[in-house]
């Protein structure tokens, strides 16, 4: 074969985006296609990560300090050697698909059986050593799902420091917890880079009704794209109004008794979208 | 060798260009204005592209004037077409050649920035591995396995996820 160069033999694997069992067999035939197809090939294995091939792969980059969040549960973590490359270096995005992922390697190695053990514990320790590996290894990291872990100080520490995300989900889990609300603070105040935030599943405040806010930093640009998007309550509207006299280059969102219309939020002319909350008592 | 003066009735203007072993192609000059490198050799009536032999430069030519009255494509379109996997009978015909021949086309329209012929190589390349297994495609392209066996064994069992998806 006539010797093409990289940017040539990368156009032809462009045609192959999606086959992924093509980019496979193109990865096994010389270590130099390697090199090209391994960045595509691990770039968005978005459905797949709910694959136990794959978590795997990802127990096996661990360094010593993820591990040790896992050994007070004496894993039977797999014992090959480790990965040739650092196919996490390479992944995009990172979603809920993860957390079936980790399920699925457990209930294959049979931890869901073993009555004596509290998985939920092992399954959050998996969890927060796989993202810690992520946020390690991954330079270019721009979407993250998250599941109930941020309060974990090394992945808020984490999070905190990271400048690639630009978008994220949280799924609250069961509870709601104030302290994940003031880690998401946090972290949206310090981020340069996060455009968009997703949360599910959340009870903000309803039953305490205090009002918590989160301040956009003004870099972040957010569009409007559907009414459904909206939200607000009547003591949204008056926390934005107040908070928005103070300082008009910075957009606030503020959440706690998720009662509201949208009409509050049109007169006030704030544009909202990018915080989605589901499952919310919202009167439109 | 007089390849180039299209039939078109538009066409009334020539240029000449030589090829790096000496052989001129003259071509309706619309095909040089089309694709920015041709037009930026254009400094007069004639232009000399290194790099491109007389039998590649002829093929290449061919098919610019094949395709001289196709709508330009703006870059948002690129991606979708490179998608699309589709190739119509006549490109599909002119690049049955033999397969030094096509990797000189796609190696001479990167270098010369003709980019519809670029995809349409490589995409004819990609058809070419399509459902063969590695050493299958080592073989159809003459590749040599550089791995060591304990190496392909790790590569393998590393991505054979992938071989599901």
């Amino acid at each position: 074969m006539i010797n093409l160069p990289n940017e040539c033999i990368l156009k032809i694997f462009d045609n192959f985006k999606t086959d992924y069992k093509c980019l496979y067999s193109c990865l096994l035939v010389n270590r130099h296609w390697c090199r090209i197809t391994v960045p595509l090939l691990w770039r968005e294995p978005m459905n797949f990560l709910g694959d136990k091939r794959l978590i795997e792969v990802f127990l096996l980059t661990l360094n010593s300090e993820e591990q040790s969040l896992l050994s007070p549960f004496k894993l039977l973590l797999p014992n090959y050697s480790k990965p040739l490359l650092e196919y996490t270096s390479y992944i995009i995005s990172v979603n809920n698909h993860l957390y079936d992922g980790i399920e699925n390697w457990l209930r294959h190695e049979g931890y869901y059986d073993k009555k004596y053990v509290i998985v939920s514990d092992i399954e959050d320790a998996i969890k927060c050593s796989l993202i810690l590996m992520f946020l390690r290894t991954n330079k270019k990291l721009k979407y993250l799902s998250l599941n109930g872990i941020i309060c974990y100080k090394l992945i808020f520490e984490n999070l905190y420091k990271n400048d690639t995300i630009i978008s994220m989900d949280y799924h609250f889990n069961n509870d709601f917890k104030s302290s994940e609300i003031d880690a998401l603070i946090k972290i949206l105040s310090k981020s340069t880079t996060l455009t968009s935030l997703n949360l599910s599943n959340n009870q903000l405040g309803s039953d305490n009704g205090t009002g918590k806010e989160i301040v956009f930093h003004n870099q972040l640009r957010y569009k409007k794209e559907s009414k459904n998007n909206q939200f607000v309550s009547k003591n949204e509207t008056e926390y934005i109004n107040q908070f928005g006299s103070k300082d008009e280059t910075k957009e606030y969102i503020i959440f706690h008794d998720q009662v509201g219309s949208e009409n509050e939020l049109e007169k006030k002319d704030i544009d909202i979208n990018p915080l989605i909350l589901y499952n919310n008592r919202v009167d439109w | 060798m007089d390849n180039g003066t299209s039939n078109s009735a538009s066409e009334n203007e020539t240029i000449t260009l030589k090829s790096c072993d000496g052989i001129e192609f003259h071509i309706d000059a619309r095909i040089a204005n089309r694709y920015t490198l041709l037009n930026n050799w254009n400094g007069g009536e004639s232009a000399c592209i290194p790099n491109v032999n007389g039998k590649v430069l002829e093929k290449v030519l061919e098919w610019c004037e094949h395709h001289i009255n196709d709508p330009q494509l703006n870059c948002g379109d690129d991606d979708s077409r490179r998608r699309n996997t589709i190739i119509e009978e006549w490109d599909e015909n002119f690049l049955s050649c033999d397969q030094d021949m096509l990797f000189e086309i796609i190696l001479a329209a990167n270098y010369l920035e003709i980019k519809p012929l670029l995809d349409l190589g490589c995409k004819t390349v990609a058809n070419m591995m399509k459902s063969k297994s590695p050493e299958e495609i080592r073989s159809a392209f003459n590749i040599d396995n550089d791995y060591t066996p304990e190496e392909e064994e790790q590569f393998r069992k590393e991505n054979e996820w992938a071989e599901d998806y």
